[in-house]
């Protein structure tokens, strides 16, 4: 999936959250360890479309069954994650730093009124927070670029509160049962006036226009 | 007496035979349906060439038992790693309804890989050349469980 992250942008310290949501997303698509969420996620599909700006831009779209990529999950035995786990000790230094500002952007999320956005700085990058209803809002608009990043905040928490757990790994069954228990809607969006995207569940396998 | 006793045995047996043979004929055609068909067709419009090659997947019962055994062992450790991933995405894919799985357009080159009824129908499209390949979803899973039992213990 990384394939379809636009490199340039991935770079950037907030897509790089987006980045790391979209993979526990996906990876938590992935899992098959809960049963509950088996349930749930037997009719949902997990949906990515990645669209490249300018006339050349490319046009990707990619659509899973949940039941499908959690079937998968567990079988997936890379050094980075494996048994339908992410392993932390396999981070880098900067994902590892990411983790660390994504818990401080949470705090001060956490601390704000809902609707009031609060400055927070990631990666020497300054950006605009917010919770609006269930979901993390990111903003940041500069020169050339406008991003916006809609995590929903479970997500967030359910990787945050795998990773304090301190058992080295992110259990992705808490994320998978996240994603499962909010039913269709938008996961991660992004859109940084060049390049758009978006990862959402819905219960149909047809990509709606957007 | 002795005309009936004669042909009661010879009736039995060519009525056996006959029974044999429409249960025979109606599994390998129950076979070769489920397995489906291989399909592929290449065309190239700028050369005015077209080839489409079709061939059951039922064949592969019969194709496989000759493959001999090192053969299949050395596949089958190949992929011995990724089989039971591609196994389960074959048996969900089956389960699925039909839909497209992915989709990818860049100038006038377009990809798709559909899930249609019981086949993976891979389209491949860069404007001169178009390739179509349509996969039996059962074939793929027959295959590949061959190899993974051919492969290393």
């Amino acid at each position: 999936m990384a394939l379809l992250i636009p490199p340039a942008p991935a770079r950037r310290p907030l897509l790089r959250l987006a980045a790391l949501a979209a993979v526990g997303v996906l990876a938590g698509a992935l899992s098959g360890a809960v049963a509950a969420a088996a349930a749930s996620g037997r009719d949902l599909w997990l949906h990515v479309a990645v669209d490249e700006g300018g006339p050349d831009g490319s046009r990707v779209r990619v659509t899973v069954p949940l039941a499908l990529a959690q079937a998968i999950l567990p079988l997936i035995d890379e050094d980075e994650i494996s048994g339908g786990k992410i392993r932390l000790d396999c981070l880098d230094e900067g994902e590892a730093n990411d983790l660390r500002e994504i818990r401080a952007l949470r705090a001060a999320v956490a601390a704000a009124p809902e609707g009031e956005f609060v400055r927070v700085t990631l990666d020497d990058e300054t950006a605009l927070a917010t919770r609006s209803g269930a979901n993390l809002l990111l903003r940041v608009d500069d020169e050339d670029t406008r991003v916006r990043v809609r995590v929903p905040l479970d997500l967030v928490d359910a990787i945050l509160a795998a990773e304090a757990a301190g058992h080295g790994e992110i259990d992705l069954a808490a994320t998978i049962k996240t994603l499962a228990a909010q039913g269709p809607g938008d996961i991660v969006t992004v859109d940084d006036g060049h390049d758009q995207v978006r990862i959402w569940l819905d219960a149909k396998p047809e990509h709606d226009q957007r | 007496m002795q005309l009936r006793d004669l042909r009661k045995p010879r009736h039995i047996a060519i009525a056996s035979l006959l029974l044999a043979f429409v249960i025979a004929w109606g599994w390998w055609t129950y076979t070769v349906v489920s397995f489906g068909m291989m399909t592929v067709r290449v065309r190239e419009a700028s050369r005015d060439f077209d080839l489409s090659i079709s061939c059951p997947g039922a064949v592969a019962l019969l194709v496989l038992p000759l493959v001999p055994a090192d053969a299949l062992r050395e596949a089958g450790s190949e992929i011995e790693r990724a089989a039971p991933i591609v196994r389960t995405l074959m048996a969900e894919l089956r389960r699925a309804p039909d839909f497209t799985l992915v989709s990818v357009e860049e100038c006038d080159e377009r990809v798709n890989v559909h899930k249609r009824g019981g086949n993976l129908l891979v389209e491949v499209d860069d404007g001169d050349t178009s390739v179509r390949v349509k996969l039996p979803l059962r074939t793929a899973d027959y295959v590949l469980s061959r190899l993974a039992a051919a492969g290393p213990a």
